[in-house]
């Protein structure tokens, strides 16, 4: 979770502004923002660190709220979500960059 | 049952406010809690966005008009609020992490700072995002 929150903490201001600045705009621009290499690392190291930021963090919140099989169950269920969330990101972002 | 005596005194959740004080340092750890939580459902409206950036113009005016409503402006201003918080209350976890500023008061005003820079950050995000 330090690692990964350190990372994010350079990472977050640069991702608002950027993301900021590309929403908003029509769909031939947005794809040509997301066709610079920079942009497309930018998202594609945001998607992959914070959601397993938020894998490591939401199972900490788990473990301490949920007990027993539904502690187990909510767990197991909510990585397959982030991780399917994380693979579609990271999918989009790789077809818009090249 | 023996009639234990109880006395007139208040219960739990009415014991917040009269007689229970919250403090800055347990709000702000919830508030963690709760923006690092929800910060999912601004992932997965970003995530659809750019799938659907990713299939073509139709998906996309789709997936854009949701996030451009007023439903997707709530969801997409909140986000913001909830990253830049949940930044700044990281990078205290970061400076607890080295044994500084641990001394209750400080602890407090430290609370105040990350919830009062929040919404300063917020707010110049969305007036420079604008103006730009």
């Amino acid at each position: 979770m330090i690692v990964s929150s350190i990372a994010l903490a350079v990472l977050t201001p640069f991702f608002i502004f950027t993301f900021g600045s590309i929403l908003g705009h029509p769909y031939e621009e947005v794809v040509a923002a997301l066709h610079n290499p920079l942009v497309a690392v930018l998202f594609g190291l945001y998607i992959v660190v914070g959601l397993i930021h938020f894998r490591n963090g939401f199972q900490v919140v788990l473990e301490d709220y949920a007990h027993g099989t539904p502690r187990r169950v909510m767990i197991v269920a909510m990585i397959c979500v982030t991780y399917a969330i994380l693979a579609l990101g990271l999918l989009a972002v790789l077809r818009l960059a090249i | 049952m023996p009639d234990i005596p109880r006395g007139n005194r208040p219960l739990s959740p009415f014991m917040i406010g009269p007689y229970y004080r919250p403090q800055w340092t347990s709000v702000t750890s919830i508030l963690t809690r709760i923006t690092g939580s929800a910060l999912l459902v601004g992932a997965a409206l970003l995530v659809w966005w750019l799938v659907a950036a990713s299939i073509g113009p139709d998906a996309f005016a789709t997936a854009d008009g949701v996030l451009r409503s007023w439903f997707g402006d709530l969801v997409l201003f909140g986000s913001l609020w909830a990253l830049w918080y949940h930044m700044l209350a990281g990078i205290r976890h970061l400076v607890w992490s080295t044994g500084r500023m641990m001394e209750i008061h400080v602890a407090e005003t430290f609370g105040k700072v990350i919830v009062g820079l929040s919404v300063v950050l917020t707010v110049l995000t969305v007036l420079i995002l604008w103006t730009v």
